[in-house]
């Protein structure tokens, strides 16, 4: 019931306050031109939104209301004439505190709107109708408070914007703190959403608890196998002197193959190059340990050798050059 | 099997292999009284290989190969910690973690656990924490294939 009384006074406070604020306007009329073409990119815009700064507010449309916008029958109803905009260290505009409610461009509206010659003409006609659904459809969604949103994709354009607009949900607060917050919560379950990908079996948990043990647990298998593989290989390593060179020919075929599930061994990987790169690199592997040697016999470790051929960067870049090609 | 892909040069795995495979020959070679390859060396070789085929792009590498070259520069000594190291370490404590408590949606316990498992974990944000994670158990993942590939090919092969 106040939705509604609001929705009306709002709308006519958005008259005034669109002829008020210029710039704004022009900034607006480019926002729905791309929210037209939004729907679509939603998706994308909303990982886009991810990569924003914390810093920045952000704006948020819902996303049921994108989805459910009949189809290219009407226009989408996203034309929000009257958004809630967070002036970014000016202060917050007077409909901080109340219930953002979205708003049809009315015709009295319409004259700032001139850019969308698109909007004006379906806009009017499908006026009172397309109200009253999307309010209805706003208590609907609302209602239930699900919980998801996308950015549109003027978060393209949010740099240049002055000021940000911001959709908040019924009953959340849209200073720019909790802004803030939930961006970066979002971010977070994101982030959680890849984790669940990569750890087998963790599609079918729900709850940040229990996935997180999941990912906790798999972590530390993973470390123990790596520790008993190498128990393993350490036992088998004496099998290794013998004719490690060509061991190591051989191998890269046979390791590949078993890798990779049969190979041709690629003209990618010229032989003779990689034969000769065999001959040049027990030199230059061996000086820097032998230069180490005779100072320090205690430090001598072959991951020692192994560091300080990495740490030197200049050697250590060729060497991966002549390995990749 | 499956059908046949040509590997690509570039891969994780490929680089991982070549320095994994350099460094267990180095092993053997430098095979004195004392530095018979025990499984410590292994591991550490595989992790240090590791982390150098991802090169420092990632913070849990960088914290990899930054332990490992500590442990190198004092492996025997329990020298008192020099001034740098001490002021590091405070302040890591204090300044380097906000979130570290106050953890995001309440999973305090299992945040703490999961920076102690991933290298380099204990002062980042939740959020990449989470992204340093994902490509840890890639690159953990990629490791213990090849390294039980290898272990296949030695112990499957004993006359070559």
């Amino acid at each position: 019931m106040e939705l509604g009384k609001c929705a009306e006074a709002r709308s006519a406070d958005c008259g005034e306050k669109a002829e008020e604020i210029g710039a704004g306007h022009f900034q607006l009329g480019e926002e729905i031109r791309t929210l037209v073409s939004a729907p679509p990119d939603s998706g994308s815009s909303f990982t886009a939104l991810l990569e924003l700064p914390a810093t920045q507010a952000v704006k948020l449309l819902h996303s049921p209301e994108l989805e459910e916008t009949p189809p290219a029958a009407e226009l989408p109803p996203v034309f929000p004439a009257c958004k809630l905009s967070v002036f970014l260290g000016a202060g917050n505009s007077p409909e901080t505190g109340s219930i953002p409610v979205k708003q049809e461009p009315t015709d009295s509206d319409s004259p700032p709107d001139n850019s969308l010659p698109l909007a004006a003409d379906p806009m009017a006609v499908n006026g009172d109708r397309k109200l009253t659904k999307r309010k209805e459809r706003e208590k609907k969604v609302k209602g239930p408070a699900k919980k998801s949103k996308t950015a549109s994709a003027c978060e393209t354009d949010g740099e240049k914007l002055p000021y940000v607009h911001v959709r908040a949900r019924r009953g959340q607060a849209t200073d720019s703190h909790s802004l803030a917050e939930r961006a970066r919560r979002e971010k977070i379950n994101a982030r959680m959403k890849l984790l669940q990908e990569l750890v087998p079996g963790c599609n079918k948990i729900s709850g940040t608890a229990m996935v997180l043990d999941e990912i906790i647990n798999h972590v530390q298998s993973l470390q123990r196998q790596v520790e008993f593989l190498s128990m393993r290989l350490a036992a088998v390593n004496p099998r290794i002197d013998i004719n490690l060179d060509s061991l190591l020919a051989a191998e890269n075929g046979s390791l590949l193959d078993s890798n990779f599930s049969g190979i041709i061994m690629p003209s990618m990987w010229p032989e003779g190059q990689f034969n000769i790169n065999r001959q040049q690199y027990p030199q230059v592997w061996h000086q820097p340990v032998w230069g180490r040697e005779e100072g320090n016999p205690n430090f001598i470790t072959p991951e020692n050798s192994l560091l300080s051929y990495d740490s030197s960067a200049n050697s250590g870049k060729s060497y991966f050059l002549i390995l990749v090609n | 099997m499956t059908a046949q892909q040509s590997p690509n040069p570039s891969s994780l795995r490929t680089r991982f292999t070549y320095r994994f495979l350099r460094a267990l020959k180095e092993l053997n070679k430098h095979r004195s009284a004392t530095s018979w390859p025990s499984y410590r060396r292994v591991k550490v070789a595989a992790d240090a290989s590791m982390a150098a085929a991802v090169k420092s792009r990632r913070a849990w590498t960088r914290a990899v190969l930054r332990k490992i070259r500590r442990g190198h520069r004092s492996p025997r000594w329990n020298r008192p910690l020099a001034t740098r190291e001490l002021r590091r370490k405070i302040r890591r404590n204090h300044g380097g973690n906000p979130r570290k408590i106050r953890g995001s949606h309440g999973d305090f316990g299992q945040t703490n656990e999961l920076r102690k498992l991933v290298p380099g974990g204990e002062s980042m944000e939740i959020s990449s924490l989470l992204g340093e994670t994902a490509h840890y158990i890639k690159c953990l993942s990629t490791q213990v294939q090849v390294m039980r590939d290898l272990v296949d090919l030695y112990s499957s092969t004993p006359t070559s």
